[in-house]
């Protein structure tokens, strides 16, 4: 039992470091697009700017309620499902 | 510096491949003589067997009551599978039937007279000479020796493993390209503002030097009746 606690514990790190690598990952590929759209709305104002920080600050309100960021999510439901699946296959004829 | 570079690629290659080539999963087609259970002693290969706590028993001495499965190749040589739960971690294969797998192989004993062939689902190597067998992990009938199951297992567990390594790669790229980059940028940029001004005030001090010199050497010229230079 404990054996199979540690295991547990051992997964729920590891998926919590992912799920954290991943939504880093994600706000970031997010900010670089909406930086783009503020480059491509206005070529006059390209380039870094304090408007154009607000812009991507504006617009990433709500990010985290998105699909594409609630899927992350399923970054601790899918190693357990396979786990699981793995477990079954191995050891039930 | 190049050749380090390479000897460690290379040593960080054949590492890989040796893990992956022991841990990932392989199918042999067999046919099982014998199956039995023997008091083994492990000593430094106990790297090679399960880890001790995973409902295997070891007595005073250090050895433990493993399970055994003897099989014959379809060449004629022999090959002998330990049969050990891997318990929960590592490796992952989380067995713990090696029970039932023993009685499936128990039946599914044959001689050469009349063969009966299975794939044999297992990981690990043999290496005779420190005692390390390969572990057992599902055997199913197959209908000839000839039989070669497609070993998706690995192939699915390979995918996954690239995929991972995409994305890790892809996330440090990001990383670096929108954090470490425009950090070096402002570090660098920084340094040549300082650069910039100790250089002006080497230029304004050698500037003052020379005014000051020539104004002393202005006033000197005085004493031999030259006029001063009007500046």
């Amino acid at each position: 039992m404990m054996v199979l606690l540690r295991l547990v514990l051992f997964l729920f790190i590891v998926e919590v470091i992912f799920y954290l690598l991943l939504t880093i990952y994600l706000r970031s590929t997010k900010r670089e697009a909406l930086e783009d759209e503020w480059d491509r709305r206005h070529p006059d104002r390209a380039g870094d700017s304090a408007e154009r920080s607000a812009f991507v600050r504006r617009s990433m309100v709500g990010f985290q309620k998105t699909l594409k960021a609630r899927l992350v999510g399923l970054v601790f439901i899918l190693p357990t499902i396979a786990i699981a699946v793995i477990a079954w296959f191995v050891n039930v004829q | 510096m190049h050749y380090v570079k390479v000897v460690l690629g290379v040593l960080l290659g054949i590492t890989v491949f040796l893990f992956l080539d022991y841990a990932l999963p392989s199918k042999n087609t067999v046919r099982v003589t014998n199956t039995y259970n023997r008091l083994t002693d492990i000593g430094a290969n106990s790297m090679f067997y399960a880890a001790a706590d995973t409902g295997t028993v070891q007595n005073a001495q250090g050895q433990r009551d493993i399970r055994f499965i003897e099989t014959v190749r379809p060449n004629g040589k022999v090959f002998v599978y330990r049969n050990e739960d891997t318990g929960w971690i590592w490796p992952p294969y989380f067995k713990y039937d090696s029970s039932n797998l023993q009685a499936e192989a128990t039946n599914n004993r044959s001689d050469s007279a009349n063969p009966k062939w299975v794939s044999v689902t297992g990981y690990g190597w043999r290496i005779p000479m420190f005692s390390i067998y390969p572990n057992a992990i599902s055997m199913r009938p197959v209908a000839d020796a000839q039989a070669a199951p497609l070993n998706w297992p690995a192939m699915m567990i390979l995918l996954v493993l690239g995929a991972l390594l995409a994305l890790l790669w892809r996330m440090w790229n990001q990383f670096r390209e929108r954090t470490i980059d425009p950090a070096a940028r402002r570090v660098s940029a920084a340094v040549d503002n300082v650069d910039a001004r100790a250089d002006a005030a080497m230029d304004r001090v050698g500037q003052e030097f020379t005014e000051a010199r020539e104004g002393f050497t202005g006033w000197l010229d005085t004493w031999k009746g030259k006029p001063r230079d009007p500046k």
